[in-house]
């Protein structure tokens, strides 16, 4: 069955995404939190450029 | 950035985005999510999987060869301009979960890298270590930031 989108719940953001409150939030999820705090000891360990340089 | 991709959709926050694969599996939606990692100065991961709607979970373990990998990939990469156009000159980090989601992040950048390149700066982590990035060489994980 083809996706269905209400025209009242959608509209167009600067670049080419398009705003929808269908989109749920990822903040919580666990997956990306475990990504994120990888990411964040990465960071921790490696730095960033501009610090080095 | 004239590659072919998905349409896709955010939230007024602009840290989540999703959209649809199609291909010979049908049709599979995936998820990209920002999450800031660190303050100052500002860093935000990139993280990207499949959202299994039988579960409710993502992961990007799988492989589910839909024929698209660079559809997908110019999608994804599609986003950061979504994402810098709200949040600014922020750093992006982004690895894969294995290596070969790693050189699936590589072949993505270097695709775009060309059309990207004179708008964000882009780094490649090597022996622990950050080098402008050059397309043929295999990293690690990678950083991006608008110019």
């Amino acid at each position: 069955m083809p996706s269905v989108i209400k025209k009242e719940r959608i509209k167009k953001s600067k670049g080419q995404a398009i705003i929808s409150t269908d989109v749920n939030s990822y903040s919580n999820d666990p997956y990306f939190e475990n990504k994120a705090n990888n990411a964040k000891q990465a960071i921790e360990k490696y730095g960033l450029p501009q610090q080095k340089q | 950035m004239n590659l072919k991709r998905y349409a896709y959709f955010t939230n007024e926050d602009f840290l989540d985005y999703e959209f649809y694969s199609e291909g010979p599996k049908g049709k599979i939606k995936k998820v990209v999510h920002y999450q800031k990692i660190n303050e100052n100065p500002v860093v935000y991961n990139l993280a990207f999987g499949d959202f299994n709607e039988e579960t409710n979970t993502i992961n990007d373990i799988i492989n589910t060869n839909n024929d698209d990998r660079d559809i997908v990939l110019a999608t994804v990469a599609s986003t950061i301009i979504d994402f810098t156009d709200h949040y600014g000159d922020v750093y992006i980090y982004a690895t894969g979960s294995t290596l070969a989601r790693t050189r699936l992040y590589q072949m993505g950048i270097s695709r775009i890298y060309i059309d990207i390149q004179n708008d964000f700066e882009v780094y490649g982590l090597l022996k622990g270590e950050w080098h402008r990035f050059i397309r043929p060489i295999n990293y690690d994980a990678f950083l991006v930031k608008k110019k």
